[in-house]
């Protein structure tokens, strides 16, 4: 399963969001700015209090890695 | 099944829209070509306004392009732009004999790149495209640039009243659209080449060629010079308040700077954070004044004037910054969880450095006409030397850039 824990207002959380749906990869989009639980999931993850982070499959992606999502996604 | 589908022969699709001068062009080549080549290989035109599907599934980004197929696959690399009928040919009888060059990557010929989509990259795009030029914009991110990033403009001409960043370029995003311009994003330029007389910008995937350039890559945040500050980027230290403000809520948090960005976007941090401690290197601020009076009528916002930070604490994440006077050099230690930065810009311009002339901070020199030292390449907004960076004036400098590159190209054909 793919998660992206992101703020509605960031750009780079757009653009993952973006590139994530032009390559067909269905994803669950976690608000952080409205849900504090699972904010705190992201942080423990991911070591980060930024966003976006994706949770590949497993796979903690800080940023929008696009080399990374794209080596995922292939 | 649909118009790509060729029973197994082989095809030439050409993806066309309305209004527009290079799809105007391969046309009549294209309606030569099947006339010579018919009865060996299809082809097909399709109008991408009555076929959007088509052109999603196929992921055709820009008018007119030439995609190739034999046996059903793709084939050979896709063309665009003005379509040179030699190579139109030439793609033709690669397919046929079964061998294309570098397959992978797409050519697009335009009359003008620009590079950037930010206020000046559109600014210029929108005057480039409605002159007819075929215009492509290249972005490393989604178009927006800075602007995009940022929570409200309220100085910006026209707007009536305060309008959100993001809403702002996406306007200007439409307008470039509706005339005809190319918007590529998510592309990182590689390579340029601005020697000759047409100029060569590669991407990861793509080839683009024109005889005029607009650089438009704007600047990025400074980074915080103290010690651990990268490694706790994304900890503890932002550049971006609308990414990752709404991730303090409740928290005690610093803003560094004394700019209109650190004084806005202190405000608006002021929103989720309990308390910010805005630290500034002087004794005074050189936001607008409409600035300031919003910042110190905030209760949750306190000023350390004069100071610096020296020190990060933490171990995973932020907890602790050391801040120094300096005028009574005193130190104070503050309970932080976050910190933004917004301490000025660093121009990104690293792949001009050996092409176009820069000072010493590396912003591209410009004539006022927005001419670098090599006729034909502009350089417009925050990329450029110049004393103030506003929306305002990142707009205009791209009308002007355009408006010059219009002339260079048009003097090229006399």
């Amino acid at each position: 399963m793919v998660k992206v824990y992101s703020t509605p207002t960031c750009p780079y959380c757009k653009m993952a969001k973006k590139f994530l749906a032009e390559n067909e990869v269905q994803f669950e989009d976690i608000d952080v700015s409205k849900d504090r639980d699972q904010a705190m999931e992201m942080i423990s993850k991911s070591g980060q209090r930024g966003v976006p982070v994706i949770d590949f499959n497993g796979e903690i992606i800080i940023g929008f890695d696009k080399p990374r999502l794209e080596h995922l996604i292939v | 099944m649909d118009e790509m589908n060729f029973n197994g022969k082989s095809g030439v699709a050409l993806f066309i829209t309305d209004d527009c001068p290079p799809c105007e062009a391969v046309v009549p080549v294209h309606d030569k070509f099947s006339k010579i080549y018919g009865k060996d290989i299809n082809f097909v035109t399709v109008n991408i306004k009555e076929k959007p599907d088509l052109a999603e599934k196929y992921k055709i980004r820009s008018m007119p392009t030439l995609m190739f197929m034999k046996d059903g696959n793709e084939a050979c690399s896709r063309l665009g732009g003005y379509i040179e009928t030699d190579e139109f040919k030439g793609r033709i009888e690669n397919v046929l004999g079964g061998k294309c060059p570098e397959m992978s990557r797409q050519k697009v010929t335009a009359d003008v790149i620009i590079l950037g989509a930010g206020p000046a990259g559109l600014s210029a795009a929108i005057y480039t495209a409605r002159s007819k030029l075929y215009t492509v914009v290249i972005d490393r991110a989604l178009p927006g640039g800075q602007v995009a990033t940022t929570y409200t403009v309220e100085n910006y001409a026209g707007t009536d009243g305060p309008i959100e960043g993001p809403a702002l370029m996406e306007n200007m995003v439409r307008q470039a659209e509706s005339f005809g311009a190319e918007i590529f994003e998510l592309k990182e330029v590689t390579g340029i080449d601005f020697s000759g007389r047409i100029r060569h910008v590669s991407t990861e995937d793509t080839d683009y060629y024109a005889k005029a350039v607009i650089i438009a890559t704007g600047a990025q945040p400074r980074h915080l010079a103290v010690d651990r500050a990268d490694e706790l980027q994304g900890k503890g230290v932002h550049y971006c308040a609308t990414c990752d403000g709404a991730l303090y809520q409740g928290a005690e948090i610093l803003v560094v700077g004394g700019g209109n960005s650190a004084v806005e976007e202190a405000v608006n941090l002021a929103k989720f954070a309990s308390g910010i401690t805005l630290v500034n290197l002087h004794d005074s601020f050189t936001a607008t004044k409409a600035g300031q009076n919003a910042l110190f009528r905030n209760k949750r916002i306190n000023v350390a004037w004069n100071s610096e930070i020296v020190e990060l604490i933490g171990e995973n994440f932020l907890e602790k910054v050391v801040i120094k006077n300096r005028k009574s050099g005193k130190r104070k230690t503050i309970a932080a969880e976050g910190i933004f930065t917004f301490i000025g810009m660093v121009p990104r311009t690293e792949l001009f450095k050996d092409s176009v002339d820069m000072d010493e901070k590396g912003y591209i020199l410009t004539d006022e006409n927005m001419e670098t030292s090599i006729p034909g390449v502009y350089a417009c907004g925050d990329v450029r030397r110049k004393n103030i960076r506003q929306i305002a004036n990142a707009v205009g400098d791209g009308a002007i850039a355009a408006i010059f590159a219009e002339k260079y190209i048009s003097s090229l054909e006399d």
